[in-house]
């Protein structure tokens, strides 16, 4: 199933403003970027999805985002802190900034073979 | 070469293997092939399936990564990774890996390298089919993890 649309990155799920970094500067905005958000085998079944869609500033962190993300999906709650993050299919440090990526993967850790 | 696939791996030698080549390169001494099968009892845990999710473009990528890392490390001439999706039962192939080498120390060596690599490097994730339930199999520990999360702002 795929979400999209009237989710923003905002904790109230039918705003439409987007979620940008706490203290932010409104002048330095580059402006927010709607992004795909992507849900893998157990964070899929947890957020009941394999796909959202999240307006998202782009000086937001990953550590931000994954906050942000257990704030509007709780049930992922006990997850999330396990699983790694991608933007654009490159593995992310919490500190790093989500920038122009237009894609964010949630991964748990991996069990393959 | 990496390849995520839903048919059954049984014929592999109908895929595009090593099979062609290694007649063209006369410093092929040895071919390696290791099947991973789905196991039916797991300490008395009963599976009757597993169901692989995999990021897709993310994993071919880091197989071939894992191919390229193996070539340098090892010295093998060139190996293939193919890995099921989606439904796999009981006695089927879930992950295939060949590698073609000049003897077979490396061969051996590399092959049993990259399945390690594989299941700790890899976005592929299954699920455990059984008579009590399904269950997500998810170490806690992998290379993929966050090295270490920062505090929520």
């Amino acid at each position: 199933m795929t979400i999209s649309g009237p989710i923003t990155g905002n904790k109230n799920l039918h705003s439409r403003e987007p979620f940008s970094a706490p203290g932010r500067d409104k002048d330095e905005a580059t402006g927010p970027v709607p992004r795909e958000i992507l849900f893998f085998a157990i964070t899929s079944d947890l957020a009941k999805a394999r796909s959202l869609t999240l307006t998202l500033d782009d000086n937001l962190t990953f550590g931000q985002f994954r906050a942000y993300l257990v704030s509007i999906l709780p049930d992922l709650a006990t997850q999330l802190p396990l699983c790694a993050l991608a933007g654009d299919g490159a593995i992310a440090m919490d500190s790093d900034k989500l920038g122009p990526a237009q894609t964010i993967a949630i991964l748990p850790p991996v069990s393959g073979g | 070469m990496a390849k995520l696939l839903r048919e059954p791996l049984e014929d592999f030698e109908k895929l595009d293997l090593c099979s062609q080549t290694a007649s063209l390169d006369p410093t092929i001494g040895a071919r390696v092939v290791f099947s991973g099968v789905v196991r039916g009892d797991t300490n008395g845990a009963t599976t009757s399936a597993l169901v692989y999710d995999a990021y897709e473009p993310m994993a071919i990528r880091a197989m071939n990564d894992l191919e390229a890392e193996a070539r340098k490390l090892f010295g093998i001439k060139r190996a293939l990774v193919v890995h099921r999706l989606g439904r796999v039962p009981v006695g089927q192939i879930s992950v295939l890996a060949i590698v073609e080498s000049g003897h077979r120390k490396e061969g051996f060596a590399a092959c049993e390298w990259l399945m390690n690599e594989i299941k700790k490097r890899v976005p592929i994730w299954k699920k455990d089919i059984g008579p009590n339930g399904e269950k997500w199999q998810h170490p806690s520990s992998g290379s993929l993890n966050p090295p270490s999360p920062e505090s929520p702002s």
